[in-house]
């Protein structure tokens, strides 16, 4: 496709960026000369085989003579400036008939033009009244032709410090800044993409720390920061609010989380402040399994590509790994401070549409019908470079003072990887620790994208030739990342320096720990009867490939 | 009024590079080495890109250390050598427009 730009300012810089902007769309740019937009709007483009499509920006005093006199504060004469805005709607109209595609910038006052001040919206004399009339009369004479869309100038001239750029308009006649250039890149790439029907369609969100603040798996429904009398929660419901707008122009959206489903739909069912609720959502992954492997899958549901897609998450390595598995798929950086969550959801370009049918509004009821029929299919992609790539780094080290408050935390909060949940004080912890046969340890994870911070506890107790697992807590934050089995490394060469023949791990169930049941099965551990899992300890447990573990000192094997 | 030596004016003009190799395609974006010919024979820049440099440049020094001083000025068009061929040269002729201390 040929991209032209018409312009009554030197519109070089434009084309520039435009040339060389990211688009889904392959365009060549090419510029008519500046100034003489009649001539150009005359002229039709030079169709030969390409396709063509074009943006025309102009200034309002230049195209319509009347509104120049109003800018010089002569009377306005509106019924003129109407009359010239129709005049110029006609030439528009002719100019676009042969393209498939005509990009038209709406008028705006130059930069910091303050009119009539207070008055300046008073019908008959204002011009930012003047100019929005002549606006309107714009957008009711194209309204006819459907290749013709408008794009909103004043959002460009709102995008930096600074719209006007005055010595390189005394220089080169270009009048606005770089950021208003780069606004105005940014709208015709997306629009030129929304045109060609490459808009994104659908957001996969993210639950826990996304779209409510907390994690449901810990604290329950009604321990999440959801609305409420809370900064956090009214950005998180707020945040809800602006997604259940967009659904309703055609944007769909759908579920991947790392939770138990159960946990998760009940909160979406039964929380008070839920502005979105189960029938708001097209489809949903909501387990244990590898983030980039569900949206696949989930995607393969919901019969959409990798390129109708955006995915929301706060966690980076979440979406470093999506971005990695499935690279069609949109993944913006994402803020982590949830005050920020609307701005960046409406900094996205990419649902623009070129249109809107009923269809568009009611998708979200044919997907959970669609949903309904379907069975699930999930495909297979490999998460081993991933977690490779991630470069974890485990530090353990003996629980003591330093680290006590951490540990009771984890101790006392952490509900879904945990094997017998059990509710200890600082102090009750410590002088379970203190027993010579006994070995807490405490660890703290780290990858390529940060640290974790103190994320797991492991507690032994020697019991004749066997070692018991008494403690193995990890928090939720971390699962999935091969922590689960650097643990069971750590404790089974626990295991052999002390001579232990045989490692023991008793499951305590409760109503939120069967992803620690899960775990264990998944381990290789021998699981009898009643909940018990051992591992013959002649043998090694294999380390993660690619996890580092690091022992301070104080820990059994750690250098001297 | 402030002044600055020729190491922080080429860090200056190197920031402002990035601007300019934004709206370049990827094989023409210019190497920030003091020896990337940006004006005469050999040079990268269009006039318009040029002035777009220096206009930024402008307002770098002026909004960072504090320099006011103007640099789009005859000198640029005039017959003869230009007043800097490289950007080292542009980092010298920007320390050498400073009004005396």
């Amino acid at each position: 496709m040929r991209l032209t730009l018409v312009s009554d300012f030197n519109i070089e810089l434009l084309g520039r960026y435009l040339a060389n902007a990211p688009s889904p769309v392959k365009f060549s740019v090419s510029v008519t000369a500046f100034n003489q937009v009649p001539q150009a709007l005359a002229a039709p483009l030079d169709s030969g085989t390409e396709e063509q499509a074009s943006f025309v920006w102009t200034r309002a005093e230049s195209v319509i003579p009347s509104f120049a006199e109003a800018l010089a504060f002569k009377p306005a004469d509106a019924a003129a400036c109407l009359a010239e805005t129709d005049a110029f709607a006609e030439a528009l109209l002719g100019f676009a008939k042969a393209q498939r595609c005509c990009l038209v910038a709406s008028w705006v006052l130059p930069p910091g033009e303050r009119g009539y001040g207070p008055l300046d919206w008073r019908l008959g004399l204002g011009l930012a009244g003047l100019v929005a009339q002549m606006n309107l009369r714009l957008a009711e004479r194209l309204a006819r032709a459907g290749n013709i869309l408008i794009l909103d100038a004043s959002r460009w001239m709102a995008a930096g410090a600074r719209a006007d750029a005055p010595k390189m308009w005394f220089t080169t006649k270009v009048p606005y800044s770089h950021a208003v250039l780069q606004g105005a890149a940014s709208d015709v790439t997306a629009a030129l993409a929304a045109d060609a029907g490459l808009s994104r369609r659908i957001i996969i969100l993210d639950l826990d720390n996304t779209l409510w603040g907390g994690v449901v798996g810990e604290t329950g429904w009604e321990g999440l920061r959801l609305g409420g009398h809370d900064h956090i929660g009214e950005a998180h419901e707020a945040f809800q609010l602006a997604l259940k707008a967009l659904s309703r122009r055609g944007v769909q959206l759908a579920l991947a989380s790392k939770n138990e489903e159960s946990t998760a739909l009940e909160a979406l069912d039964r929380h008070p402040a839920m502005a979105l609720r189960r029938g708001d959502f097209a489809g949903w992954r909501i387990n244990w399994g590898d983030k980039a492997a569900n949206i696949a899958a989930l995607l393969d549901d919901l019969r959409l590509g990798q390129d109708a897609a955006v995915f929301i998450d706060d966690e980076p390595a979440e979406r470093d790994r999506v971005r990695t598995a499935l690279p069609g798929i949109l993944v913006p950086e994402w803020p982590s401070d949830p005050a920020e969550f609307i701005p960046a959801l409406r900094a996205l370009r990419c649902f623009d549409a070129a249109s809107l049918s009923p269809e568009d509004r009611e998708r979200t009821g044919f997907y959970a019908a669609e949903r309904s029929r379907r069975e699930s299919q999930t495909s297979a992609v490999s998460s081993e470079d991933w977690l490779l790539r991630l470069g974890s780094q485990v530090r353990v080290e003996p629980v003591a003072g330093a680290n006590i408050k951490r540990v009771a935390q984890l101790f006392n909060k952490t509900n879904q990887l945990n094997l017998s949940t059990r509710r200890l004080s600082e102090s009750q912890i410590l002088d379970w620790a203190s027993s010579p046969e006994r070995t807490l340890l405490a660890l703290s994870v780290s990858d390529r994208f940060g640290d974790m911070g103190l994320t797991g506890v492991i507690g032994l107790e020697r019991s004749g030739k066997d070692m018991l697992v008494t403690d193995f807590i990890l928090s939720c934050r971390i699962m999935g990342r091969r922590v689960e089995q650097a643990m069971l490394h750590l404790a089974v060469e626990h295991c052999q320096r002390r001579g232990a023949e045989r490692l023991l791990a008793r499951y305590l169930p409760t109503p939120r720990n069967a992803p620690t049941l899960r775990v264990l099965r998944e381990s290789g551990l021998s699981e009898s009867a009643g909940g018990i899992f051992s591992w013959d300890c002649g043998r090694p447990f294999p380390k993660p490939e690619g996890l580092t573990l690091s022992l301070a000192q104080g820990v059994d094997g750690a250098p001297a | 009024m402030p002044r600055i030596d020729r190491d922080e004016a080429l860090d200056i003009v190197r920031g402002c590079l990035a601007l300019v190799n934004e709206l370049l395609p990827p094989e023409r974006r210019l190497s920030p080495s003091p020896d990337t010919v940006v004006l005469g024979e050999g040079g990268s820049l269009d006039s318009l890109a040029l002035i777009d440099l220096l206009v930024n440049l402008e307002e770098k020094l002026a909004s960072g250390p504090g320099v006011r001083i103007q640099l789009i000025d005859d000198s640029l068009t005039a017959d003869g050598e230009p007043p800097f061929r490289t950007l080292g040269d542009l980092a010298d002729w920007i320390v050498a427009r400073q009004p005396p201390a």
